[in-house]
């Protein structure tokens, strides 16, 4: 049983779950630029379907 | 700095509340247009016997192509057949709500009109049906857009729409396309 986090090997937390302070750090970026990136995605998705719905379905005329 | 289980959970709270936005953004503007404007999925529950059809009913011969009924309502009938549409010309009115009623004696076709929303299945055993208002004149073209066997690509018919001083029926309240 490894009981240092500098010390386990792999890239998961120890056996208690914790992180070592500079693998913290490292992690600490990163949600702002997944949540950045997902809404990019995101936005463009629902941009795309805004300009389908505005510019194609409604001049098309009713249907039923 | 590193985000803490709190901060975690505040985000993903905060991204929930972005898909919710998406999600009811999307779900409003359907139910807008399906209630206020009147576009909806075309859908009818009608049973035709695809191997009489021609034989008796509405979709006979002479009773294929565009009708004025006496109540007003306009209504073209078309056979949806292996390779071609019967008739492969209908003349309809621009501006005023408009009936298309398909039906298949063979196998599973497909329609839609160019530049319009209208777009149906048309499947054997089943009246499909579509209501719409044409709003642009011209020669419109009406594919097939199932694939139904090796002449696919050359099933194609035109749905004229015309001015609505120029739509005249005759006194059997029919108009067609004229020789083709």
């Amino acid at each position: 049983m490894v009981s240092e986090p500098v010390r386990r090997r792999g890239n998961g937390p120890g056996e208690n779950g914790e992180l070592s302070a500079s693998e913290l750090t490292r992690l600490g970026p990163v949600p702002s630029g997944a949540a950045a990136l997902a809404s990019i995605a995101v936005g463009s998705l629902l941009f795309a379907w805004l300009l389908i719905y505005l510019a194609i379905y409604l001049p098309r005329g009713m249907i039923g | 700095m590193a985000a803490s289980e709190h901060d975690v959970v505040r985000s993903e709270l905060r991204w929930a509340l972005v898909v919710g936005g998406f999600v009811a953004v999307t779900m409003g503007l359907t139910l807008f247009a399906a209630l206020a404007l009147h576009r909806n999925p075309p859908s009818n529950l009608e049973r035709i016997d695809p191997k009489t059809l021609h034989l008796s009913g509405e979709f006979t011969e002479p009773n294929l192509g565009t009708r004025v009924e006496a109540n007003g309502q306009i209504t073209a009938r078309i056979v949806a057949t292996q390779f071609a549409f019967v008739p492969a010309c209908v003349v309809l009115p621009e501006g005023r709500e408009v009936t298309l009623r398909l039906a298949s004696p063979d196998v599973i076709h497909g329609i839609l009109v160019s530049g319009t929303n209208v777009n149906t299945m048309v499947v054997p055993g089943y009246v499909s049906q579509v209501h719409t208002v044409f709003r642009t004149t011209g020669d419109l073209l009406m594919p097939c857009h199932e694939f139904c066997g090796l002449g696919h690509s050359q099933m194609l018919a035109r749905v004229r729409v015309v001015p609505g001083d120029q739509f005249r029926p005759d006194a059997q309240g029919r108009i067609s396309c004229g020789p083709q």
